[in-house]
């Protein structure tokens, strides 16, 4: 499949510290890519090298085949981004600003219409047309925001971190809108720390933590790639460390841990795990309730990686 | 495009009313205030004949009678008769400005300005100086032209001009200021169009727009907004306070055009060459700005005159001293090499202005945003 974006070898250093560490990326045409990583781990950093705003040490980036400058005007042309900070102007209506943006792009006036009230459509704020950004509230600000990246109908949209500080409600939202502008054809890179929205939307996901990309793929394959496989989770009363070591010595078990009347059991893959559990409950006769088995996480797979919880 | 730019730009400023109110009411506010300062200053805003009483005794002295009536024919004084007695009711009815007593001794009224005691007293001087000489001429000829031997018109003219414009030049002094205040819309440009100033500076650098010329639209779309401030601020001067500003339409303009670009630019300057925050780069803008209007003589004209005699070089690159000299040198009439000199400075303070900004912006990509 085509690759849109080809990030090859790309250092970038701040002074002493390497904030992107000889990192590769393909974006293909048609797919939501999602680059998951915690605070600090590079991804607005590499969201700037590919738009040729930071100079970077090393390494090449392609985007449509060509090599991306700062004059690349036709590649520009073709792209649009949400970033991670708000920036609107206070002077303008909600209108008005989606409108400005757009004129950087589209100088057809009855075009430009059609294609901001398509953009205050997509991110519902028709009822804010004539609201000034001071008068929104913060989710609807950030829909704002987006509208603005994203209203010229590029072929590529980047999207830093949409949905930080966004209520549930605009958050899927933002999150319905984006789906809707993949299946309208655009190419999209998702960043965000959140794992559910990621795992959620994206195609492809890579991970990025300290600057390195530490896994990539899609989600099937990263949560297949892991040791963990399924985590059951039991309600009990009293579970005595006997028993407690009993559960570990199953040789599927990598951890169980059991704490405040709940235990969970982490298993490699394996057959008839939740089998076995159940078996050496009622040996024990141990009561146990609401066990609950789920599958593992974006977050087991970072937590394996790194030994470290994305979410801090 | 460009206009597309400048259109959106000037769209958007013209509606930042908080800079807006700063460039204009600040100014105009400051002007009442002088306006009230000044208002009894009123009286010497025209040179007018001086009621002056003289004693008889000393008017027994021929040659002083003949000088003083020779003078009185030039209009400068009018003479009354007097003694003691009299002249302490005419005082107090204030009907004469001083009481000459003899030679050396003059009475000059309670009410009396400053601008017209120093006259008295310098013609009087003029005399006594000069005794010996005048008693010869009026001699020989009791209907010569004192003046151009004395040169009182030149010495009358200056002071009274001075007396106009030490007043005058507070005012001209805030519309240099005022001129100099544009800095914040250069200001505002540049965080407008630079992606480590700001996140719409990011989104106008990722787009297929030329930077470059969206930037020159820009500014010239603030540089707009400034002239017509600034013109307001005149406006409100000129025609609301009564403040004289001479009538040399091209001259004035010109001013405004360079005073404001200064401004401009030195905003843009002020954005771009420094890491600090937008609430320190207008504090430095405002400091220096302050700083210029204090050594231009907004406070007290008395430090402009100590500059220009000490260290002539720092007002020649203060914009504000600029303005107000190049205002000032209008309204005495005197816009020749004078008034072109300030503008060249203005302009060469400008060009090293827009130099640097370009310095500090010329790299295509960021080192850090
Ligand atoms: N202008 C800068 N100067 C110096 N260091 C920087 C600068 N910008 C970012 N960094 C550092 O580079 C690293 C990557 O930062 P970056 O903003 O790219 O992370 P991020 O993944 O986008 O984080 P977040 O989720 O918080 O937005 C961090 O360690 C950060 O401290
Ligand atoms: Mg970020």
């Amino acid at each position: 499949m085509e690759n849109l974006i080809e990030v090859r070898g790309l250092v970038k250093k701040y002074k002493e510290l390497i904030a992107i560490n000889n990192v590769d990326l393909d974006v293909k045409k048609g797919k939501i890519l999602g680059l998951l990583g915690p605070n600090g781990s590079g991804k607005t950093t590499l969201i700037n090298c590919i738009l040729s705003l930071l100079d970077f040490n090393k390494g090449s980036i392609k985007i449509c085949g060509e090599e991306m400058t700062p004059e690349s005007y036709h590649i520009k042309e073709k792209i649009g981004v949400v970033f991670q900070d708000v920036g609107v102007f206070e002077e303008l209506t909600v209108y008005e600003n989606i409108d400005y943006f757009c004129s950087l792009y589209i100088n057809d006036k009855e075009k430009r219409k059609k294609y901001v009230n398509g953009a205050i459509d997509l991110v519902g704020l028709n009822d804010f047309k004539k609201f000034v950004p001071k008068k929104l509230s913060g989710g609807l600000l950030r829909r704002l925001n987006i509208a603005c990246g994203i209203a010229h109908k590029p072929e590529i949209i980047i999207l830093d971190e949409p949905t930080v500080a966004v209520d549930p409600q605009s958050r899927n939202n933002i999150l319905e809108g984006i789906k809707k502008l993949n299946k309208e054809g655009a190419t999209i890179i998702y960043t965000s720390h959140y794992m559910e929205e990621i795992d959620l939307i994206c195609d492809d996901i890579v991970i990025l933590d300290k600057g390195k990309v530490i896994a990539k793929g899609t989600s099937e394959e990263l949560k297949n790639s892991i040791e963990v496989n399924e985590k059951i989770k039991f309600d009990t009363k009293k579970l005595s460390q006997a028993v407690l070591k009993e559960i570990k010595e199953d040789k599927n078990v990598i951890e169980a841990l059991y704490k405040d009347g709940s235990c969970e059991v982490i298993y490699k893959k394996g057959n008839n795990n939740l089998l076995n559990l159940i078996k050496t409950l009622n040996k024990h006769n141990i009561e146990y309730e609401a066990i609950h088995l789920s599958m593992p996480t974006l977050n087991d797979v970072f937590l394996e990686l790194t030994g470290k919880d994305l979410r801090d | 495009m460009f206009r597309s730019v400048y259109k959106n730009t000037f769209k958007i400023l013209i509606r930042d009313k908080i800079t807006l109110f700063w460039t204009i009411m600040f100014v105009v506010l400051l002007a009442i205030m002088f306006k009230m300062t000044f208002s009894t200053l009123d009286e010497i805003d025209k040179f007018e004949t001086l009621p002056i009483a003289a004693s008889k005794e000393v008017l027994q002295d021929e040659y002083f009678k003949l000088y003083l009536e020779t003078i009185e024919k030039e209009k400068y004084i009018k003479l009354i008769m007097s003694d003691d007695n009299n002249a302490n009711e005419l005082f107090e009815k204030k009907k004469i400005a001083a009481y000459i007593k003899d030679e050396e001794n003059i009475v000059v009224g309670k009410s009396t300005s400053r601008i017209k005691e120093t006259i008295v007293k310098s013609l009087m001087d003029g005399y006594i100086q000069n005794k010996s000489l005048v008693m010869n001429i009026l001699i020989e000829n009791p209907n010569v032209n004192l003046d151009e031997i004395l040169k009182f018109n030149t010495f009358i003219k200056d002071e009274s001009q001075k007396s106009i414009n030490i007043v005058s030049t507070y005012f001209y002094t805030l519309i240099g200021m005022q001129a100099i205040y544009s800095y914040l819309w250069g200001l505002k440009v540049m965080y407008m169009y630079e992606a480590n100033l700001s996140t719409q500076g990011k989104r106008n650098t990722i787009s297929p727009i030329n930077k470059k010329k969206s930037i020159l639209a820009s500014i010239i779309a603030v540089w707009t907004i400034s002239i017509i401030t600034s013109l307001f601020c005149l406006g409100f001067i000129s025609f609301i306070l009564s403040v004289d500003i001479g009538n040399k339409l091209f001259g004035i303009l010109l001013i405004i055009l360079l005073g404001t670009f200064t401004g401009v630019s030195f905003g843009s300057f002020i954005a771009v060459s420094n890491k600090q925050n937008i609430e320190f780069k207008n504090g430095i803008g405002v400091g220096i700005t302050m700083m210029w209007s204090f050594f231009a003589g907004m406070m007290s004209s008395y430090i402009k005159i100590l500059i220009e005699r000490y260290i002539p070089v720092f007002n020649k690159f203060n914009p504000v001293a600029l303005i107000t000299d190049g205002l000032y040198s209008l309204a005495i009439n005197n816009a020749g090499i004078r008034f072109y000199e300030n503008m060249i400075y203005l302009i060469i303070i400008s060009v090293i202005f827009v130099f640097g900004t370009m310095f500090f912006v010329r790299g295509k990509k960021y080192e850090s945003l």
